[in-house]
């Protein structure tokens, strides 16, 4: 502004030649604000529309658990930034500690040609940790708290929950084995729980070999889940009416104990389970 | 009764989420089963898995379904019971690392340069049950999981809140404090680590546990300890004899070990971080080859030969209460391991010629032959889980790893042409097992899963590093 308001002064008084001398800088300028503003403009506009199609996926995918985390944990993505900084300071300090208390030799080690990391020094804290180191505060039950714990009323319609999430289908082998799910009834709500319970059977279950003209096969066991995640009272509820599958069920379910200790917020002292394994063709 | 049918819906439903379709194509147009599928996947990506609930039409009944109405608490309205179905097949769980938060505490790094979250990754990658993800601003699949600590200084002491997350809802599955120290202390992160493979395992992680060695580096022979990761390398010992066969008591307090510190091949104990070695068996002969009962009776079983051939024997943990375990005055029997129920026991003897595995009751009754490998096997130890035993073979000349079932069965090599391999030891999640290797002119401890995969060196020390022992769990 001001610099217009001078070259408009100065217009009226010296030379028009001077005057458009004077003036050209002014109109450079002029020219290439409007410029940058019309590349900037442009840049804008090309960056949103090519990047669009591209992040639009990846953004929708983070979007549900990346909101979800910053409601309960801390402000995340500013602090991402900073913690990596600090790093530097100590780029090498690993090569060589010698250890006072081991007058040993294998501190001087020049260690092998070995590019490892592995240093074989002895450190400094001798072999006291062990003991020392319970970490305190473990599980704080919460449990009992607001229930009496009312043992299996088989009131109500109960529920099976749902939240089966697929990964578990990925690489298993194709030979017909089948995900099914019940839904039903209030949820059991905490999905890691089933998701982890599966991870774990499922590593454990080795069907017998399928007759792969042979019908779809199935058999119905039920457990009860102990607050540690050991499993009791394995039983078949519904048989294969084979023997040597009924059996590799159980084993399984043998095999599968521990499962993951029940959720904290779980209340009831023991969660029933009814599990189909199905081998199907 | 709802019925949520097919793998092909699973790999569909999954490729839609991929690709952040979520709402688009064929929920209702296919099987019911499809939709009802996309939908539950939806929701719960949505935290709001509860509203899964019923959807009366798309009931499916199958006379092979689940029967029967399911308990529900009366006064929480959570179930009691609840109903699914398993398939076949292992798959990682994806956990995210993410940075930790210093709240009022100094970032520091570990005594090798590594940050917390790198350590705390390395525990849950080693544990083979993660896909560990660091949060470097790479774009991934989002994880299942995600793992997370706040450092706050407190009283003038560190401590690590960690804590383990559920991404799609928020849920906190689990959290803990540990103390982490100034600067900062890997014990606390290897504890953490081991809390989650609890949590979404039910298995014990091993990443708090040490393992026992012999070295020389100081031209004696001498008990070590050092990290399952290879940090916190220090000597036990310092009698300047010959002290070897290093074996931890059940719960991780002792370590029994034979030292010729007097002459003779004793056997003597040491408690951790404490200097003292104390005697156990300092009778005529041998007295070799310890081993504690893992099931917590303190028993020892050891290979002595006061009665002029070398058998196996039972005792307290100060050698007293003596049983004789094997009678076979023709053949030594020595390298004894136990069942994780202390109910039987794996060892070796040479009675037929060859030097061979066998198997016989905690009474010394029932042996039986356990290993038929032409030539030689020895070194057997029991997996803590029960399913494998792990020992050394010879076969075409070299010593290599072999794992079998208790009762000799599924056979399986670990090792082939990688050189000779000695006195293999299991670690307590019965999925890792440390050996000694020579590395040249030297031996060194090597670390491999239980399928053989995944060797690698832990141990770089001068000299040699031998005779592995893999702790309990010492937390």
């Amino acid at each position: 502004m001001t610099e217009h308001d001078r070259s408009g002064n100065s217009v009226s008084s010296p030379a028009p030649g001077e005057a458009a001398q004077r003036r050209l800088p002014s109109w450079n300028l002029r020219r290439m604000v409007g410029l940058s503003v019309v590349l900037h403009v442009v840049g804008l506009i090309t960056a949103t529309v090519l990047a669009k199609p591209n992040f639009d996926p990846p953004e929708r995918l983070d979007v549900i658990p990346i909101q979800i985390l910053s409601e309960l944990a801390p402000p995340k993505i500013p602090e991402r930034k900073p913690t990596p900084a600090p790093p530097k300071p100590k780029p090498k300090p690993e090569e060589v500690i010698p250890d006072p208390l081991e007058k040993i030799e294998p501190k001087p080690d020049p260690p092998k040609p070995k590019p490892e990391p592995k240093p074989p020094e002895p450190d400094p804290p001798k072999p006291k940790p062990e003991p020392e180191e319970k970490p305190p505060v473990k599980p704080p039950d919460v449990k009992p708290k607001e229930t009496p714990p009312e043992p299996q009323t088989d009131v109500k319609v109960g529920a099976v929950d749902a939240p089966d999430l697929p990964p578990i289908e990925t690489d298993r082998p194709t030979l017909g084995e089948d995900i099914q799910i019940e839904l039903e009834g209030p949820p059991f709500e905490f999905a890691y729980y089933i998701r982890q319970m599966r991870r774990k059977i499922s590593s454990k279950w080795r069907p017998p070999g399928a007759d792969p003209t042979g019908p779809k096969i199935s058999a119905l066991v039920r457990f009860r889940v102990q607050p540690d995640g050991r499993v009791a009272d394995a039983e078949i509820i519904e048989s294969s009416n084979s023997f040597v599958f009924d059996q590799a069920v159980l084993r399984a379910m043998e095999e599968a104990s521990p499962l993951p200790p029940l959720p904290k917020k779980y209340v009831h002292p023991q969660l029933g389970v009814r599990l189909r394994f199905v081998l199907q063709d | 009764m709802t019925k949520v049918n097919s793998g092909t819906a699973a790999r569909w439903a999954l490729a839609q989420i991929r690709f952040g379709r979520f709402f688009r194509g064929g929920g209702r147009g296919g099987s019911w089963g499809l939709g009802s599928f996309v939908l539950g996947s939806l929701l719960l990506a949505l935290g709001a898995v509860g509203i899964a609930a019923a959807q009366p039409d798309d009931v499916e009944e199958t006379g092979s379904g689940f029967e029967g109405a399911l308990p529900v608490d009366p006064v929480t309205g959570q179930p009691t019971e609840i109903d699914f179905e398993i398939t076949k097949g292992f798959t990682k769980t994806s956990v995210l690392v993410r940075e930790f938060d210093y709240d009022g505490a100094q970032r520091r790094l570990l005594a090798r340069g590594e940050s917390p979250e790198q350590v705390l990754a390395q525990d849950l990658e080693f544990s083979d049950f993660f896909s560990v993800q660091r949060e470097d601003g790479r774009r991934g699949t989002p994880a299942e999981t995600v793992v997370y600590a706040r450092v706050v200084s407190r009283f003038g002491k560190v401590v690590l809140q960690g804590q383990l997350l559920e991404s799609a809802t928020g849920d906190v599955i689990f959290e803990s404090e540990y103390p982490l120290g100034d600067p900062p202390d890997r014990w606390a992160l290897h504890a953490f680590s081991d809390d989650v493979v609890l949590y979404l395992t039910g298995e014990a992680g091993v990443a708090s546990t040490r393992i026992a060695f012999v070295g020389n580096a100081t031209g004696s022979k001498e008990v070590y300890l050092v990290d399952y990761d290879g940090a916190r390398l220090s000597r036990v010992t310092s009698l300047g004899s010959i002290t070897i066969s290093p074996a931890w008591s059940a719960e991780g307090k002792y370590i029994a070990c034979t030292t010729f510190a007097s002459g003779n091949p004793d056997l003597a104990k040491i408690e951790v971080g404490d200097p003292e070695v104390v005697a156990i068996s300092t009778r005529q002969g041998i007295n070799s080859a310890p081993e504690w009962d893992p099931a917590g009776s303190g028993d020892i079983i050891a290979a002595l030969s006061y009665e002029g051939n070398t058998e196996l024997y039972r005792m307290n943990s100060n050698g007293g209460d003596l049983h004789r375990l094997t009678f076979e005055p023709n053949s030594i029997e020595t390298s004894a391991t136990f069942s994780p129920s202390g109910g039987q026991i794996a060892f070796v003897s040479d009675r037929t010629g060859q030097t061979q595995i066998y198997i016989m009751d905690a009474d010394g009754a029932n042996v039986r032959r356990l290993t038929y490998l032409n030539g030689y096997c020895d070194s057997p130890d029991w997996s803590p889980k029960g399913d494998s035993i792990v020992f050394v073979g010879r076969v075409d000349g070299a010593f290599d790893l072999f794992t079998m079932a208790a009762d000799g069965t599924n056979l399986r090599r670990l090792s082939s042409g990688e050189g000779n391999h000695e006195n293999p030891s299991w670690a307590a999640d019965g999925r890792h097992i440390v050996y000694a290797k020579r590395d040249g002119n030297d031996r060194r401890l090597f670390i491999t899963a239980a399928d053989g995969s995944g060797k690698r060196q832990l141990t770089w020390s001068r000299g040699d590093q031998y005779n592995p022992a893999w702790s309990p769990p010492l937390r």
